[in-house]
Formats: C-alpha cells, structure tokens, sequence
C-alpha cells in the first residue's frame, strides 16, 4: 500500500504527487448551518458539512488531508467554535482543534469510536504539555486502516494451521489422572510448566489440563476450616478426585454458573491459526493442547503442543516483520488505540478496573483477586502507584518447592514473601531475559509490544509512566488478540 | 417558471426576506423553501391547480393501491395529449414545429415507461391485481383518438399508440387508448380512472381571454403536466416511507428509481421552455408579471408542490437508520457508515444495497433538476436576471436555486462509507 515510491494505482493522490487521506470531521452539537474550515483550506474555504441521515445534531464531512500537522474550526451558525472533545490547542488566533495526519509509514488519523473516549483525553493531555504540538502530536488510526490490517492478519491466520507451532524438536508433558495432586504439582514445578493436559488410562482420552488454578484453588481450599480436604489427603487425592471436587467448589468461585465439568478444549494439527487464537480466547485458557489422532473417531489420540496466543503472536510478528506497512496500525502508539485495561483517569468511568495489590497484602487476597476477577495477574505496586513486581496465577507453582504449602497459612503469608519464595526458586519458566516483570510505555508502537508479548513465557506487559513506573495499565496477550481480531 | 406576480397580487420585497440578517456566508436557513406566499398562490390560481387537485385526489377505487399514484401520472399524460394538439394547432409560422414534436413524443415516452413501470410494479402482488378497475372497452374520452387521426399529428399519434403497446407489455393489462392489443389483455378503465372530460374542463388558463399570446398556452399546459408529476412524486414518496417502514426494503427500492426517473421527467418537461420563441416568451413573462423580487427567489420554489417533493427527497435520508437497522451514534461516532461498509461488502441483504443507492440517485437526480433548472432560467431570460452570473463570481451570496445544488451530501454516512470503502481497496 504505502510505499516509498508513489503508487500511481492510489485514486486519491494530489496532483503535486503527495498521498491524501480522507479523514472525517463530526461536529456533535447541533446548529443549523454547519461548516468546516482550517490550515488544510488555507482558512478560506468553508467546507459545508451534512446532518448525519437519522440524527440532525450531528453534522459531518469527510475531507482528504495531506500528511501534516493541521488545525480546524468549525463554523456553526455564524459563529467559530472548537469541539473540546477533540485535540485543540490554544494560539494567536484562538482555540483551533488539531489533527495530525502521519506519512507514508504511519498511519492517518480519523474519529474512531473506540478512541473518542479515553484516548482522546491523553492526546489533549499530550497537546496541552508541549510547547510544540506538532512534535508530539499522537496520530490516531482510522477506521480504514484498522479494518484493513484486521483483514491482513485474518487472512494470515486463516491460512496457516496449528500445525506451524509445533516446534522442531521439544516436550510434552501429559499427566495421569490418577496421579496424586500433590505429585502432580511437584512435576509442573520441577519441570518448569504452568500446566499439563491430563490423560485418563480408562478411558484412553486426553480429558483436561491441570494448570495454576487448580492449584490455587487447592490451597484456598486447604485453607479454609472444616474443608473435608486436608494436607495428609492430598498425598492420595487424584487428580481425578480433584477434578470431581472442584465441580463443586467452581461454582462458588465462579460467579457464572459455569457447567462442570466441560468437555476438553483441544484442537487439532489442521485447525487453522485463527480458529486456535478463538478457541483460547473464547473458553479463557491459556493454551489448548494440539492432539492428533490418526483414526476417524478419535482414538489413540496423540498430544503434539500445547498452542498458546504467544506462538500463534510469534507467527504474525515473523510473517510482518519485513513488511510493517502493510499493517499499518502497528506503529500506532498504544495509548492511541483500545487495547488492554487501563487506570482510568480522574472523572472518567472505567467498565474494567484494574486492580493492584499492595507489597504486604495477604496472599489470601491475592489468590481471591485472581480467581474472583477472572484475571491470570496482579501488578503489585508501593504507595506511589509505581510498579514493583507482579503476581501472576503461574507464580502459585513457587509454592511447591520444599512443600512450603503445608507450612503456610494464606493469610498470615503476604505477597511479597510468596515473590520472594519464588524467586529463589527460579523455576525456567515465565523468566526472559531474567526479567519477571515486563513493562511497556503508553507511547510504544504496537509492534514493539507485540514483540515483546511473543516471547515466551511473557504473557503480558504493564504500561508504566516513564521515570515513576507509576501503572497506567496493563496489556495481555488476549487483549492484543481480541483487538486484531476484532473481538 | 410560470411564477408570477400579478399585479393585483404584487407584494413589496420585504416579504420575502426569511433570515433578516444576511451573516458572512449564505443566509438561507433551510436551501429549499417556497416563495412569499402571495406568489405562491398566483401561481397556483393561474395553473388552476385547486381543482386540479381535486381531480389527482378524486380516488374511485379504495382496494386499488396504485390508485393515489397512478391517476395523477395517468392525467398528467393526458394533459400531454393536449399539449401535442395544441402544439399541433399553432398558427405560428416560425415555430420550431419539428423539435416540438420529437420532444413532445420523447416526453410521451418516458411518461408511459413510468406508467408502465407503475402498472408493472403492482403486478408484482397478485393481491393487488384484481383491484385494478379493468374492462373490455376503449377509452372514448383520450385526446389520443384524436391526435391519431387529426392530419398534423398523425404519425406522432400512431407512433404513440405503439409505444403504449410495447411498453405495457409486461403488464397485466393495457391502456386501452387505441393500441392493438395484441396479447388480448383487459384493458384498464381508461376514462373512470384518468376523468379525460374533467381534466379538459381546465383547458383554459384564467388569463386566456385577455393574454393574446400562444406561449400562454404552452406555459400554462406545461405546467400542468409538471404540477401533476410532483403530486405523483408525493404521493409515491410516502409509499416509499411506508415500505421502508413495514420494511419491505424491495418495493421501496423499486419506488425509489421511480422517483428518480420523476426527477428526470420534470427536468425533461421544464427544457421544453427552451423551444418556444424566445420573444413571445418575454412578452408573455411580461404580460404574467413574472419576475424574481428577490435574488434568493428562485421562479420554481413557487410550486408548493415541488418544494414539498425536494424536501421529502431530501428527508428520504432520516430512513436510513431504518435501513441498516442500526441507530445514531449521538456522539457522532460512524456507526451508520460502518453498518453501510458491511452492508456493502457483505453482499447478502442486496435489496437494501438497491434501496440506498436508489436514495443517492434520487439526491442526484435532483440536484440536477435545479442546476438545470438554474441553466435553464438563464436561457430564457438571461444570466443577469437569473442571477446565475453571480455564483463563480461571488461565493458568499449563492441563491437559494444554487444552495439547494451545492448542498453537501444529504447522505454523509453513506458517502463516508464510499469514499472509506475506496480506501480501502486502493490500499489492498
């Protein structure tokens, strides 16, 4: 698309060979006549704009910018005004509202809906600090370029099957249901994974996957008096045992009323990558095992991989790595675009807070955070807000060495004790470039943190203020999926 | 253009002055608006429309549904029929007889393609068809029987019965003004329906005794043909907002180009001006007192009629929402043109694609009627007058006839999603 050199097949190029974007212009507040003028019109053409068909306070036009910094105004019954909702920026002349249209490898700015709220407000933020708007204008993506790199990475994804995961050579690990819990974790903890699927001899099936919340679970179970279950009975309690009970205890936690138990997750070697990354995300799991079986109905199945969203991330980021332009929102900052949870600002409705723990919060509370708020993180934070490490779900296996659960009380135990158990133990997952906890800045493209969340073991970044680490937000591989997806 | 201001109906300027303070740019609050109401109501008195009206109006047969639209349309061709004759009978050497007469055929034509497409739209539902009042018998009150035989308009009569015949040949049944009738089809109660003998009673205009002046003639027959196409228009307006609303989104959309090909035919009526001497024109203007009081007047937004059928056109937009089934977004958010990109490149609700664009073609086709319209008027009576010199030259003064075709698009979501839908394939 985009190109270095000019590609004459683009409709909309100026005479003067520069690329023009359409970028539309909406003026929600009424009025009776409503024009647009601004540095694109040299200030003296008045573009007239139309009452939106169905809504006559909402008036529109969509106009073909070149690539630049731009101001507007509108003019409304006689009289100049500036939308506050959009960038504006106070000069010589008055308040004028500004828009930036990026070059040819960025990527033009329009009114998305999904940025209208909070973004909007930190681009005025951005605009209001600098002297010089133009230097730090944030560009916003539109709803063209958005839909056009959705469809790129579909049609990638659709494509290429789960098959291109399977690494050249490694493990996996499967577990017997029979095996006693206790053992179970022992194994995902020696072995360094967050989970396993569980085969069952009886009915020779794959049948589940035992990960960190069974684990939390356990402990919250052991935890609380008058549980039937107890320390000595885990040492004989099966997996299968386990899973039978959890049907019970789910339905306390989870809210949802989920059916338990529900048939395995899985997919197959010749599924495609897109239905993979659904699968996931639909059923909020972490990975799904990949299990091959050569026969009709499924017997004598084979486990090849346990596909995660890091793998199928991996992929995307090494098909565009030498073509970035023809997605053209990944060098959108990641402020500029809606993707992950975010601390929302002051006078400003979040649906999905984001929740934090202080360093001395119990452990308790953590692991009820984690289960109660359907997320697989914490970022735990000092009194400034600024970032001090994180506890995820997978952080749970720590416990597991020396048998430090049957020691520990949940309550009397606080975060940063569990950290630090684990950080003694180290265990080779979740750890890349030593670093336990990963953070990105508001202002970074779209593809670096992709990058980042492709590495293994990376499962998702915290956006920190530069300099304070004070937490912004936080982005998950899932978040980046349903955002590239469309979700 | 027949808008006048008789003398006894002359009104001081001030009257026509809608927005009292001119501002930087146009002044118009609304581009489409009628004229002074006294000017209005000359040029309703002088077109006799009052009980002109009352015939489009007179409905006969409560079960037929084309009724409301197609008696208008069926009068309006018989109104035609006079004119041809009365084009026929001029006594004028120097008229351009020869061009009169093509027009005045190709006029016929298109009017009974439209009549055919009407007829043929309602056979679409078999419940309908029983309801059109039909019988064995020939119309006897057609002016038509008389151009076919009358020696000066022979040909153009025959040439006429033939386009009927062709024309109506998808439909259930036929005209019944003479054609051959080869497929033997019931012919359509011509007289009950058209009321030929009433509509003739209006032959005359209310200043023909004291106008010596045969452009008289011609402007005020014209008009009638034209007047009676905009009560078609309304009529067939609110059809469409019905349908759209009971959600028959493929008869709306069939009603639609209908209206389209209206906006085209009344285009096509008002160049018939261009034919009449340019002389005995500004004479009669003179002797009607039609001038422009006020540069923001244009002569055609006199008819009620066709300022109400270009509001309507322009108020076809409110139904979108309806269409996509998706509501406003009152923040301004591009909802509507989303929902209008999906629907386009979907492909699977094609009859609401029909229907949009059939809406885009209406706003089209009637943009064009006043440019038109514009050019037109500065034919006949030239730029200065017409105020049509002004529009390049002075941007911020524009007239109400050049508001109403420089407007921005009355479907800015729709455009959007154009213009994004384009982006989006140049890019790929």
């Amino acid at each position: 698309m985009f190109g270095s050199t000019l590609d004459s097949s683009r409709g909309n190029s100026a005479a003067s060979g520069q690329l023009l974007t359409p970028t539309r212009f909406v003026w929600p507040y009424g009025g009776r006549r409503v024009f647009l003028s601004g540095s694109f019109t040299r200030w003296t053409e008045h573009v007239p704009m139309s009452p939106l068909e169905g809504c006559p306070t909402v008036f529109q036009v969509i106009c073909n910018l070149t690539p630049g910094y731009h101001q507007y105004k509108f003019f409304v019954d006689g009289e100049w005004r500036h939308d506050e909702h959009q960038p504006f920026v106070s000069g010589n002349g008055g308040v004028v509202n500004t828009i930036f249209i990026t070059g040819p490898d960025m990527v033009p700015a329009g009114f998305s809906p999904e940025t209208l709220g909070r973004s909007n407000m930190d681009v005025d933020d951005v605009f209001l600090r600098t002297a010089d708007p133009s230097q730090e204008a944030v560009p916003r993506m539109s709803g063209v370029d958005l839909e056009l790199s959705r469809h790129r990475i579909s049609v990638l994804l659709s494509t290429r099957t789960a098959y291109e995961l399977l690494p050249e050579s490694g493990k996996v690990i499967a577990l017997d249901v029979n095996l006693p819990v206790k053992q179970a974790f022992h194994i995902l903890y020696e072995q360094g994974i967050p989970l396993a699927p569980l085969w069952d001899f009886g009915k020779g099936q794959f049948v589940g996957v035992l990960g960190p919340l069974d684990f939390i679970l356990i402990l919250r179970e052991l935890g609380t008096h008058g549980s039937n279950l107890t320390e000595e009975e885990l040492e004989t309690h099966t997996i299968a045992a386990w899973k039978e009970g959890k049907a019970h205890i789910s339905r306390q936690y989870d809210g949802s009323g989920r059916p338990y138990p529900r048939p395995l997750v899985q997919v197959g070697p010749y599924d495609n990558l897109k239905d993979v990354a659904l699968k996931i995300l639909q059923n909020k799991v972490a990975a799904v095992p990949v299990i091959y079986s050569s026969l009709q109905d499924g017997s004598y199945p084979q486990l090849l991989h346990l596909a995660s969203l890091s793998g199928i991330l991996k992929c995307i980021c090494r098909y565009f790595r030498h073509s970035s332009s023809s997605l053209p929102i990944l060098q959108q900052p990641i402020c500029s675009i809606p993707l992950g949870t975010w601390v929302p600002r002051i006078g400003e409705s979040s649906s999905k807070p984001l929740a934090t723990l202080r360093p001395h919060a119990s452990l308790g509370s953590a692991l009820a955070l984690l289960v109660q708020a359907e997320v697989s993180s914490i970022p735990v934070v000092d009194d400034n807000d600024s970032l001090i490490d994180i506890y995820s779900r997978s952080d749970i296996t720590a416990l597991a060495k020396d048998k430090a659960y049957a020691q520990i009380h949940l309550d009397d135990m606080t975060v940063h004790q569990a950290l630090q158990l684990g950080q003694d133990a180290s265990p080779p997952y979740g750890i890349f470039n030593g670093q336990r906890c990963h953070m990105c800045l508001r202002s970074d493209s779209l593809v670096k943190v992709m990058e980042r969340l492709a590495n293994p073991g990376v499962r998702r970044l915290v956006i920190v203020e530069a300099g304070s680490k004070r937490v912004e937000g936080i982005i998950s591989l899932s978040d980046v999926f349903q955002f590239l997806l469309g979700l | 253009m027949a808008d006048l201001d008789l003398q006894r109906k002359m009104v001081s300027p001030k009257l026509h002055v809608t927005i009292p303070e001119p501002c930087k740019l146009s002044s118009v609050s609304s581009p489409i608006s009628s004229s002074s109401s006294a000017a209005c109501s000359a040029y309703e008195l002088y077109l006799r429309l009052p009980e002109l009206r009352n015939l489009w109006s007179s409905l006969y047969f409560p079960h037929w549904i084309s009724e409301p639209v197609l008696k208008p349309a069926l009068q309006a061709l018989e109104i035609t029929f006079r004119l041809i004759l009365t084009v026929a009978s001029d006594t004028r050497p120097y008229i351009n007889r020869r061009e009169w007469i093509r027009r005045l055929d190709s006029l016929t034509t298109s009017q009974i393609k439209i009549v055919a497409a009407i007829c043929g739209d309602e056979d679409n539902y078999e419940e309908n068809v029983s309801a059109a009042p039909v019988s064995n018998g020939w119309s006897s009150l057609s002016l038509l029987s008389e151009i076919a035989t009358c020696r000066t308009s022979e040909s153009v009569g025959q040439k006429i019965l033939s386009t009927i015949e062709n024309e109506m040949r998808w439909c259930k049944y036929t005209l019944g003004l003479g054609e051959p009738n080869l497929a033997g089809k019931p012919y359509l109660q011509y007289d009950a329906v058209c009321l030929p003998e009433e509509l003739h009673s209006l032959k005359n205009n209310p200043y023909a005794d004291h106008i010596e002046n045969q452009e008289n003639q011609m402007l005020y027959t014209s008009h009638q043909i034209l007047e009676s196409w905009i009560y078609v228009s309304v009529n067939l307006l609110y059809r469409i907002e019905s349908r759209i609303e009971e959600g028959k989104f493929e008869k709306a959309s069939s009603d639609v180009y209908l209206l389209e090909r209206i906006w085209k035919l009344l285009s096509e009526i008002e160049d018939l001006h261009i034919l009449m001497d340019p002389e005995d024109f500004l004479k009669v203007k003179k002797q009607l007192q039609i001038k422009s009081t006020f540069p923001n007047d244009a002569f055609c937004f006199r008819s009620k009629g066709l300022v109400e059928m270009a509001k309507m056109s322009k108020e076809l937009r409110q139904k979108v929402p309806a269409v996509l089934e998706v509501e406003v977004d009152p923040t301004g958010g591009p909802r509507l043109q989303e929902a209008a990109m999906k629907l386009y490149s979907r492909k699977t609700e094609y009859e609401k694609i029909h229907l949009l664009q059939g809406m885009q073609a209406v706003e089209s086709a009637a943009k064009r009627f006043f440019f038109g319209y514009q050019k037109l008027v500065a034919a006949m009576i030239g730029n200065a007058e017409a105020n049509a010199n002004r529009t390049v030259a002075n941007h911020e003064s524009y007239d109400s006839l050049t508001q109403v075709f420089m407007e921005p698009p009355y479907y800015p979501s729709l455009d959007a999603a154009k213009t994004f839908l384009g982006e989006f394939w140049s890019q790929l």
